[in-house]
């Protein structure tokens, strides 16, 4: 009976990890053919969109998917008399599965252009491949300066260190002396928080205490239990993390009086705010890429043509896939569907767009040069949105300088 | 001292999620040898329907409980009537079809309820804070370890107190005989499956106080509870409840007070126990 149970236990234990193993490899479909195609006038236009399906980015990468086809009929299927022919492959939010995957793309289904993924661990472990295929490749949600170097990137809305940076001295503009963060324990969470800290610290506050949470975190309840007293707490982490943090938040809240500043705030959807409660009210936060409380004629039709496509407001995974992919869509228009890497960048980067998430226009490294939005959690009529309070314009990476 | 008050209800409050989640997880593979990789998903299913029940729907937190457990219980009746009971002894058939499952259900999740994950919800008398000593602590918390106390006393009375918690023990321990005694284990299996399957379901809308629902339930809450399992034994409530304030309580020291290591704590003490004593803490008890 001993070795049963031994053999049980360590049974039940080894294929839990061999099938998360296995779940991680994912699984590719693909919506088009392969075919030939060459510089045919009316050669297919073959788009390689590497996303996050399965995994903890599903959320990202389900919604990239529906917005992908909900271009692609927009665009009538076509770019010219070119067909667009669009292939999936899932990256399981894992960057070996992406290097895999994007292969495969390039080598098997002989794409034209990448878009994706969006988690950008796996844009950087997939990128040193595409610069030697010289393919255009796009990053949706922002991605590492270290892109930049490969001069085949095209990045909405910019650098992760871009997203949330003019927060900081928002936050001292607004009387707050001292603050604590909570990020996601891996290279983003850094990223984004890094550069609130430091404009906080160089605006002469003092960060006393930062907290980094791993991936996948469901109970915040002790991070925020142990965190020292603090004008503001400073967070950001992935969903549904950041829900869970909230949640603890506001239910610990009483404890202190301290403010919660959510980087990515658009991360946190209308209906979430609300049913998080009523103490979540008066929170603030940085939108850096797309919400659809950013108000512009753009993302009112964006809205409207969502809701009657998928019965649903968009939220950043939406918007940011939608506003991304009709740029590169709206670059070929522009060459003619000529979807080579010399042609076709320079195309996208010489676009200037008003676009769902404002005014966007690119830098000649590849990367968005585009608004971020402070904004604070505000009761309109029984929904909770985010309201603008103030705009950053023509936000860009430091480093990005042309 | 505040915060190691805290640290100590959060841990307790995990734990009885846990200690629900993986009393079902080890009647199925301790008692039934039924390696269930879906009871993760089942705990989501219940998460969700309790959600819609609760906050969609407005009928309250007693009627969530009861319909997530109800669902799940119904997956699990069918998944065990349907398939499993075909595969009795075959490990590698009901690894791969259970976690045929777990795919089957999260998509199902994905195309009902939607990406987006739920916030937690709990019924409104617990909504607030509680003065415990000199800190305040979330009152939703605190009725769950309460709850979770009354379900340990409840399965603890129904495995020794019962004619049914005897056919149980007896099933885990000599089958053959318990058959040729006239009792039918095939009726008895199913039940016990779907009260395993129910107590999934049931510990997702309890759990959803403090975890909400989203589509990633299926495998962190899998992966906890086997961790309970593997560390308390398999086939005992008393394993379970031990395995799960164990689990709960490392994980939330970690988290507190060593907020680095936080992800590797957990499955650090399962390794060790699996090196050490790998029946788990509380081996032979009861098998």
């Amino acid at each position: 009976m001993r070795s049963t149970r031994r053999i049980g236990s360590l049974a039940l234990a080894a294929s839990v990890a061999a099938l998360t193993v296995a779940a991680c490899g994912g699984s590719s479909g693909d919506s088009g053919g392969s075919g030939g195609g060459d510089a045919a006038a009316d050669a297919p236009i073959k788009i390689g969109v590497l996303l996050e399906l399965t995994g903890p980015g599903s959320d990202y990468g389900t919604r990239g998917k529906d917005m992908i086809e909900m271009l692609v009929k927009e665009y009538g299927g076509k770019i010219g008399n070119h067909p667009i022919q669009v292939t999936y492959a899932d990256t399981a939010t894992t960057p070996a599965t992406a290097v895999t995957k994007v292969r495969q793309l390039v080598q098997r289904n002989k794409v034209d252009v990448t878009y994706g993924p969006v988690f950008s661990d796996a844009q950087d472990a997939i990128a040193p491949y595409l610069a030697t295929q010289k393919k255009l490749a796009m990053a949706p949600i922002g991605a590492n300066w270290t892109l930049s170097k490969y001069k085949n990137w095209v990045v909405f809305p910019g650098t992760l260190e871009s997203f949330c940076g003019p927060g900081g001295q928002a936050l001292r503009d607004s009387g707050h002396s001292t603050m604590t963060t909570i990020g996601a324990d891996y290279v983003a969470g850094h990223q984004f928080i890094d550069p609130i800290a430091k404009s906080f610290k160089d605006g002469g506050g003092r960060v006393v205490q930062q907290q980094w949470a791993p991936l996948g975190t469901s109970d915040f309840g002790s991070y925020i239990s142990s965190l020292k007293k603090s004008d503001v707490l400073a967070a950001w982490t992935i969903m549904p993390d950041e829900l869970a943090m909230m949640q603890a938040f506001t239910k610990f809240k009483s404890r202190s009086n301290t403010d919660l500043f959510l980087c990515e705030a658009e991360n946190v959807t209308s209906e979430q705010l609300k049913e998080t409660g009523e103490g979540i009210l008066g929170t603030t936060g940085m939108i850096g890429s797309y919400s659809p409380d950013i108000d512009n004629a753009a993302n009112t039709a964006f809205i409207a043509k969502v809701k009657e496509t998928y019965n649903r407001t968009p939220v950043i995974g939406d918007g940011t896939n939608y506003l991304l992919f009709k740029t590169l869509l709206e670059g070929l228009k522009k060459t003619g569907g000529d979807a080579s890497l010399d042609v076709l960048r320079p195309a996208i980067l010489g676009l200037s767009q008003d676009t769902v998430a404002g005014p966007v226009s690119w830098s000649k490294n590849g990367f968005a040069v585009a608004n971020r939005y402070l904004a604070t959690v505000t009761d309109s009529g029984g929904k909770y949105v985010w309201k603008t309070d103030k705009v950053f314009e023509k936000v860009r990476d430091p480093r990005d300088t042309e | 001292m505040d915060q190691l008050i805290l640290t100590t209800l959060n841990g307790l409050a995990l734990a009885s999620i846990l200690f629900i989640v993986s009393a079902g997880l080890t009647f199925t593979f301790g008692v039934m040898r039924i390696l269930n990789l879906a009871h993760g998903a089942l705990y989501m299913v219940g998460a969700y329907v309790g959600w819609a029940v609760a906050v969609k729907q407005g009928l309250g937190f007693g009627v969530a409980v009861v319909a997530g457990g109800l669902a799940a219980a119904a997956i699990g009746v069918v998944m065990e009537r349907g398939f499993l009971r075909h595969l009795h002894g075959g490990l590698n058939e009901q690894t791969v079809l259970t976690f045929g499952v777990v795919l089957i259900l999260t998509n199902l999740a994905l195309w009902i309820w939607g990406p987006d994950a739920k916030p937690a919800f709990s019924p409104q008398f617990l909504s607030g804070t509680a003065d415990v000593g000199d800190v305040s602590f979330p009152t939703a918390r605190l009725g769950l370890i309460v709850t979770a106390a009354a379900i340990a006393a409840l399965l603890w009375t129904i495995d020794k107190k019962t004619l049914i918690g005897a056919r149980v023990r007896a099933g885990r321990d000599d089958r053959e005989t318990l058959e040729a005694l006239g009792v039918n284990f095939d009726r008895l299996a199913m039940g016990l499956f779907a009260f395993g399957a129910l107590l999934a379901g049931v510990g997702g809308v309890l759990g959803a106080q403090v975890l909400g629902a989203n589509l990633g339930l299926s495998s962190s809450i899998l992966l906890l509870a086997v961790a309970v399992v593997v560390v308390g034994g398999l086939g005992s409530v008393a394993g379970a409840l031990l395995g799960a304030v164990i689990v709960g309580l490392v994980q939330a020291i970690g988290t507190g007070y060593f907020p680095g290591l936080a992800s590797f704590t957990t499955y650090l003490l399962m390794v060790l126990i699996l090196v050490v004593r790998p029946t788990g803490l509380l081996k032979g008890s009861e098998v």
